[in-house]
């Protein structure tokens, strides 16, 4: 027997707040994208982003020293985390068995590069070990890997919920957030978890985001220009038996899920036809975060190769800018919200052409 | 090493509230860092961290305890007279949390505040003046 998947609660952090305020803001066309305020951005070709600065993490956290453990993203992913498992009405016994699986772009600060950095004008800085581990990694704290790992969100995400069902972390660039909801879903097609907190979260509102966005030419080319955001947003994917059994309420179904590389049409035809859903009976086509001149192409070919008809097409990173990874989750949690019920397609796509699809019907059939 | 501030004791107490993100007002000399201020493994080496940055300095691993309290940590008759002894000199400290014999995984359970204001100390009286 085919086991269905369904989202019971939800929860998101963005530069409008939590998600009914994100929900009331991008249906009031309402930017959320300003100068950026946590660093100098006078030496990059980009001043504005969509900056969480209402976002405080320690209401989040138990003890308050875990904070120090964690970066941007893992504050946002445990915060979006704790709200879907509210939303879901789920108590702390509930969540003991569920699976944690969170995408992120990552955080990849690579040592030599810090090194080379920071190692001063010296001939040689970078090559030298010697140099490097007695005057670079000495005033390194010892807790900063821990903080830098790229699985850090899922572990917290894991920890201040208590939840010890399977854990992983998914690094795909941007379309890992549908991947890690896609993951969620599986490990419940197969009978791996029966609930499962996931989603994603992510920053590039950084300094090290922007040099990295400068230097390989994001900030280049024609309006509109590329507008980094960050976020997070988690979902309660549950089996819909499970769901009926304790009383969850069932915002909407996943019916279809697949990724592909370099075609967005390849994942977005195999999500529809994993759901069975023809193009025409598609209500809403949300284009996650494909904010760039250079890839405005691909979300157009998919529409042209997928519809006859002309299905509503929405995006929130023009009002949000692009949370990364978290870019895609954020478009599916405000689509959830606020378009039910309906059938609804949400496509992320990386900036090297990984592509990601996943279709919610929000009409849930018995 | 440089030479250490005049009020080390609220010097350490500002450095160990910070690392335990704690009131520095709920931090005092007799407090256990692990019972008393809820430390774990990760946080000694956090804290040592930041007690070799603020006062230019290197503490070797365990040094922090078994140099100011006189105790082979590998040896169990060592640490029951050391014990004995500690429990004279830390009448403050909740001694009845601890189970019967108190063995090497219990050492880290009896650092107090103190024990790094003391250690400190010992580290500059041993230091040869002028030397870093």
């Amino acid at each position: 027997m085919t086991r269905r998947i369904v989202v019971t609660g939800m929860g998101a952090v963005t530069p409008h707040g939590d998600l009914a305020q994100s929900v009331a803001a991008v249906a009031a066309g309402r930017s959320a994208i300003g100068p950026v305020r946590s660093f100098e951005t006078s030496s990059f070709t980009q001043t504005l982003a969509g900056e969480c600065l209402v976002f405080d993490p320690r209401p989040w956290f138990r003890p308050a020293k875990a904070l120090k453990l964690t970066d941007r993203r893992t504050r946002f992913a445990v915060a979006a985390a704790a709200m879907a498992v509210a939303d879901a009405g789920l108590d702390a016994a509930a969540v003991e068995p569920a699976g944690v699986v969170i995408g992120t772009s990552g955080s990849d600060v690579q040592t030599e590069d810090v090194g080379r950095a920071l190692g001063g004008p010296e001939e040689g800085d970078a090559r030298d070990i010697d140099y490097f581990a007695g005057r670079v990694l000495r005033r390194l704290n010892p807790l900063w890997l821990l903080v830098n790992l790229a699985n850090m969100a899922s572990a917290h995400v894991a920890i201040q919920l208590g939840a010890r069902g399977p854990n992983s972390t998914i690094t795909t660039d941007w379309i890992a957030g549908l991947q890690a909801i896609g993951e969620a879903a599986r490990w419940i097609a197969g009978g791996e978890s029966d609930l499962v907190v996931a989603g994603a979260a992510d920053s590039g509102v950084l300094p090290f985001a922007f040099a990295s966005f400068e230097e390989s030419g994001f900030f280049e080319g024609g309006e509109p220009r590329f507008v980094p955001g960050e976020g997070a947003a988690a979902f309660v994917v549950e089996e819909l038996g499970h769901a009926r059994a304790r009383g969850g309420r069932i915002i909407a179904e996943i019916t279809g899920y697949a990724s592909a590389q370099g075609d967005l049409a390849t994942a977005a035809r195999r999500s529809l036809d994993q759901s069975g859903t023809a193009g025409e009976d598609v209500d809403a086509v949300y284009d996650a975060a494909v904010f760039t001149p250079r890839h405005r192409h691909l979300d157009d070919a998919a529409a042209d190769a997928l519809f006859t008809n002309a299905p509503s097409r929405f995006e929130c990173s023009s009002l949000l800018g692009h949370a990364l990874a978290a870019s895609a989750p954020v478009a599916l949690a405000v689509a959830a919200a606020s378009r039910p019920p309906g059938t609804i397609l949400v496509n992320s796509v990386g900036a090297f052409g990984q592509a990601a699809s996943i279709v919610i019907k929000g009409r849930v059939a018995a | 090493m440089k030479p250490l501030p005049e009020d080390l004791e609220k010097s350490v107490i500002g450095i160990v509230a910070e690392a335990l993100s704690l009131d520095p007002r709920e931090v005092k000399l007799h407090s256990s860092l692990m019972d008393d201020l809820g430390a774990e493994s990760i946080d000694f080496i956090d804290i040592v961290f930041r007690l070799e940055s603020e006062y230019d300095l290197i503490i070797p691993e365990q040094e922090l305890w078994a140099g100011s309290m006189d105790i082979d940590a590998n040896d169990p008759e060592a640490i029951e007279r050391g014990v004995d002894d500690l429990r004279r000199k830390m009448p403050d400290f909740a001694w009845e949390r601890f189970p019967g014999p108190v063995g090497k995984t219990n050492l880290p359970r009896l650092i107090t505040v103190s024990t790094i204001v003391d250690y400190l100390r010992r580290r500059v009286d041993a230091a040869p003046a002028g030397a870093s």
